[in-house]
């Protein structure tokens, strides 16, 4: 498959032997992967997995202890500071906590999408004095995830879902080929989780974009998104379609061991 | 558990703050007996000089007790204390826009998290240099300059400046502003990295530049408190402006200097009162405002 040159143009990430240590805890295992372009995928795993990890990997914020990673056709180290600051402006990140500068209106915190793209100068132009057109950009991009009506809005003023909400809008405005939401839904109700998780694999498919998510619920995963990648350990415990995915794997990927399974014990006991 | 035995011979453990508590008081007391403090030092050489200070607090004075001016200049000790007091609310916010400017800068340049940058952008030696070695060397110097600049009591600026410049009003600017800059940018650094950084971490992921994720993740999530503690400090200028006075900048403290000096106690009750005024209006509005900055 990996032969054809065309699924080899459409190769955004493509991961060897990926290892990530911290002092002596590893974090990443000698993961390797391919993500093309335009794909919806989940990371699954229990917390300590590694899935963080391997998210700030692909957003270019962090380079791994050893292994090769390739972006967009070109080798992480190979990144200047300069093609760095565009690959992440290429590259919608959401976190778990939304992450918006408190304090500014909900208008602000949407046009800093586009700080990678611009000057200082502009920077401040854009922040001090919106034009007419990017505030109806922000406007379009708030309509999209449907709270259009906060424009204006102090962002610290909003429930945690509608903050999730202007993160999302956020890295619409941004316009990145590649959207990466680490535990986008990890603080949300299950309602609010489902309605986050149909907006972003939606606005991926409308757009074209290639999402990567992690997250917990492995019954929302399957529903949303059609590949699984079950991270355990650092390591990748598998990786297939969602409707391949067995109950065994789940059950394999979740199961306790070792000092894990003597204190869940002790709890029952 | 320890048995009820084994409790009996040990003393009531008293800890950090019970220790700091009693050579607190231990020290005062015996300042006291060093300084050779008592209160009879209280009772007055000359009973009828306070008797008549205090009951000129019920006859505050519109024209001036001077009787070669008398009556000739209606309210004269009125226009003063108004004209007194406007400049010491001019000098207060003359001093501090610009030490606003200066602790701002300050502030800015002692902010030591932004020069950290991340590790992965700041690879070079270069880069490496410039964020090991130049940015902790700026920010402890900037630092230290506050630390210099507040340690001088505004008062010791003004003698300073009345020596080496003479009385003009720019020189009682310079030296209400000088420690206000430096106070002013201790707290502002410190404000600014304790804001919260996980917006400017994700701003960093979006592909900000430093001098970006400092303006616009750093600055708007610290700029509440820093307004809140700007305004608070207003309050301070004031009352500094006001003893500046003293030193013969025409604030309020000028006036009442000059009538303490000539005995007109009811001309310094005048200034006295509309001080108190001044001072409690500015501490009811700036209040207001900063519980309205704080939501």
């Amino acid at each position: 498959m990996s032969a054809d040159p065309k699924v080899q143009d459409r190769i955004v990430y493509d991961l060897q032997e990926v290892s990530q240590r911290y002092n002596s805890t590893t974090a990443l295992d000698s993961v390797s992967l391919t993500i093309t372009s335009g794909e919806i995928l989940a990371i699954v795993g229990p917390s300590g997995s590694g899935k963080s990890t391997l998210l700030r990997i692909l957003a270019g914020a962090q380079r791994p202890s050893t292994g090769h990673v390739m972006i967009r056709g070109r080798m992480l180290r190979d990144y200047s500071p300069t093609t760095l600051r565009e690959l992440r402006a290429a590259t919608g990140f959401i976190h778990q906590d939304h992450r918006l500068v408190p304090g500014l209106r909900v208008s602000q915190n949407v046009l800093l999408g586009r700080l990678g793209q611009s000057s200082l100068m502009a920077s401040w132009r854009s922040f001090l004095f919106p034009s007419r057109s990017e505030l109806l950009e922000a406007h379009e991009v708030l309509e999209r995830v449907g709270i259009e009506e906060k424009l204006f809005e102090r962002s610290d003023r909003l429930s945690g879902g509608q903050q999730q909400r202007v993160a999302i809008a956020r890295a619409l405005y941004q316009a990145p080929c590649t959207l990466l939401a680490d535990e986008p839904i990890a603080s949300l109700d299950p309602i609010r989780s489902r309605d986050i998780l149909k907006l972003l694999t939606e606005v991926a498919a409308e757009r074209g974009l290639t999402l990567v998510l992690s997250m917990h619920d492995l019954a929302l995963a399957r529903e949303f998104c059609p590949r699984l990648i079950g991270l355990r350990h650092g390591q990748v415990d598998f990786d297939k379609s969602s409707s391949d995915v067995t109950q065994t794997d789940l059950d394999q990927l979740y199961r306790l061991e070792g000092k894990e399974r003597i204190e869940d014990r002790a709890i029952q006991g | 558990m320890r048995s009820k035995a084994e409790l009996k011979g040990k003393p009531f453990p008293v800890g950090i703050r019970g220790w700091v508590l009693i050579s607190a008081i231990l020290v005062g007391l015996w300042a006291w007996l060093y300084l050779g403090l008592s209160p009879r030092q209280l009772l007055p050489g000359d009973a009828s000089s306070i008797g008549r200070f205090l009951a000129a607090a019920l006859s505050p004075a519109l024209d001036s007790q001077d009787p070669g001016l008398g009556e000739a200049v209606r309210y004269i000790v009125l226009q003063n204390a108004l004209h007194g007091l406007g400049r010491t609310v001019l000098f207060a916010a003359a001093s501090l826009l610009l030490s606003i400017l200066g602790g701002f800068v300050l502030g800015f340049l002692a902010t030591s998290t932004w020069w950290a940058g991340d590790t992965i952008t700041s690879r070079g030696p270069l880069r490496r240099l410039l964020r090991q070695v130049f940015g902790p060397t700026v920010s402890a110097t900037a630092k230290i300059l506050a630390t210099l600049l507040r340690s001088v009591h505004e008062l010791f600026w003004a003698l300073i400046f009345l020596a080496a410049f003479g009385s003009g009003p720019l020189t009682g600017v310079l030296a209400l502003a000088l420690p206000f800059a430096g106070t002013l940018g201790k707290i502002y650094a410190e404000m600014l990295e304790e804001s919260p950084s996980a917006p400017s971490k994700a701003l960093r992921d979006l592909g900000a530049t430093r001098l970006q994720v400092f303006f616009f993740g750093r600055l708007p999530a610290a700029f509440p408190d820093m307004m809140a503690y700007t305004l608070y400090r207003f309050e301070c200028a004031l009352r500094s402006s006001a003893v500046l006075g003293f030193f013969g900048y025409p604030t309020i403290g000028y006036f009442l200097k000059l009538s303490f000096e000539n005995l007109y106690y009811s001309e310094v009750w005048t200034y006295l009162y509309g001080l108190f005024l001044l001072i409690f209006l500015v501490d009811a509005w700036s209040g207001t405002l900063r519980r309205r900055l704080a939501t």
